[in-house]
């Protein structure tokens, strides 16, 4: 009887973590279902200007993160070519972005991470 | 008076030197399995605006104007080609896997709707290179289409 309750008293727990989870995410996390690690250097190192709403329009058009679901397959294909692209090359974040911020860099291992990702995720819709 | 004759035959003299440092030139040869163009059965309309507008950078073959031979605008030329390929060659567009096709076709739109593409130095005097509304209206099309049936497997 006692093992009845505890069962159930877990289930109602994880329960619980779990409908919070979902009901609260933080307003800066991205809308996707990136891997955790890439969301957090994403969140990081580009939502700032790549996110509707950001002072950035021109950064906005060229990539936002929160339409990402909305962009066509062969779209998707091509900012995840590019943004490993751009942050193996150090085009992005910008230099001037990060004179000001510099906590925003992303280090040698975050752009790797991006990287496998970024060719993970671009084979996964090609296939 | 004598100071700028000087001055004058120096410039001349330094003008006919640096005509003695010439980079090579792009001419490779077509190659039919590997060029955009042919492997990409692209519409004879487009791949005239192709060849027109961007192969003179984006090839192993450019189409030189009378000045390329002299330096130093052969030397700009010559940097212009070597960036322009690094970027995108389509005289190797076989070699790239399918990712890198999709990016660059959907790049190809992109640069030249924005007007990034054909760069303004190269218009000055390829006015015939021009792209109008309707060229790029017909490249973004196909480039799409064509973004779709590499993704979807050919």
């Amino acid at each position: 009887m006692k093992k009845g309750i505890r069962i159930v008293l877990t289930i109602l727990l994880i329960h619980t973590t779990l409908i919070r989870g979902n009901a609260n995410p933080s307003p800066s996390e991205p809308q996707d279902d990136f891997p955790k690690k890439v969301s957090g250097i994403l969140t990081n190192s580009c939502y700032n200007c790549h996110t509707t709403g950001a002072q950035a329009e021109k950064a906005v058009e060229a990539l936002d993160f929160k339409k990402w679901e909305e962009y066509k397959l062969t779209k998707k294909i091509s900012l995840l070519t590019k943004i490993c692209e751009v942050a193996e090359k150090g085009d992005m974040p910008p230099e001037k972005h990060l004179k000001q911020h510099p906590e925003k860099a992303p280090s040698e291992s975050d752009i790797k991470t991006i990287c496998n990702w970024t060719k993970k995720e671009s084979e996964k819709l090609i296939k | 008076m004598r100071k700028r004759r000087i001055y004058l035959v120096s410039v001349v003299a330094a003008l006919i030197l640096i005509q003695f440092i010439r980079p090579e030139k792009n001419l490779g040869e077509p190659d039919r399995e590997t060029d955009f163009i042919s492997v990409s059965q692209v519409p004879d309309t487009l791949a005239i605006v192709f060849r027109n507008s961007c192969y003179d950078c984006h090839s192993n073959n450019t189409n030189y104007p009378w000045y390329s031979n002299v330096a130093p605008f052969s030397w700009y030329l010559k940097k212009h080609i070597v960036q322009g390929k690094a970027h995108l060659n389509f005289s190797s567009w076989n070699i790239m896997d399918k990712a890198q096709k999709i990016t660059q076709l959907d790049q190809i739109c992109e640069e030249i709707t924005y007007g990034t593409m054909p760069l303004n130095s190269y218009l000055w005097i390829h006015r015939s290179s021009k792209l109008s509304e309707q060229d790029i209206q017909a490249i973004c099309e196909w480039a799409e289409s064509e973004g779709l049936e590499i993704l979807t497997g050919k």
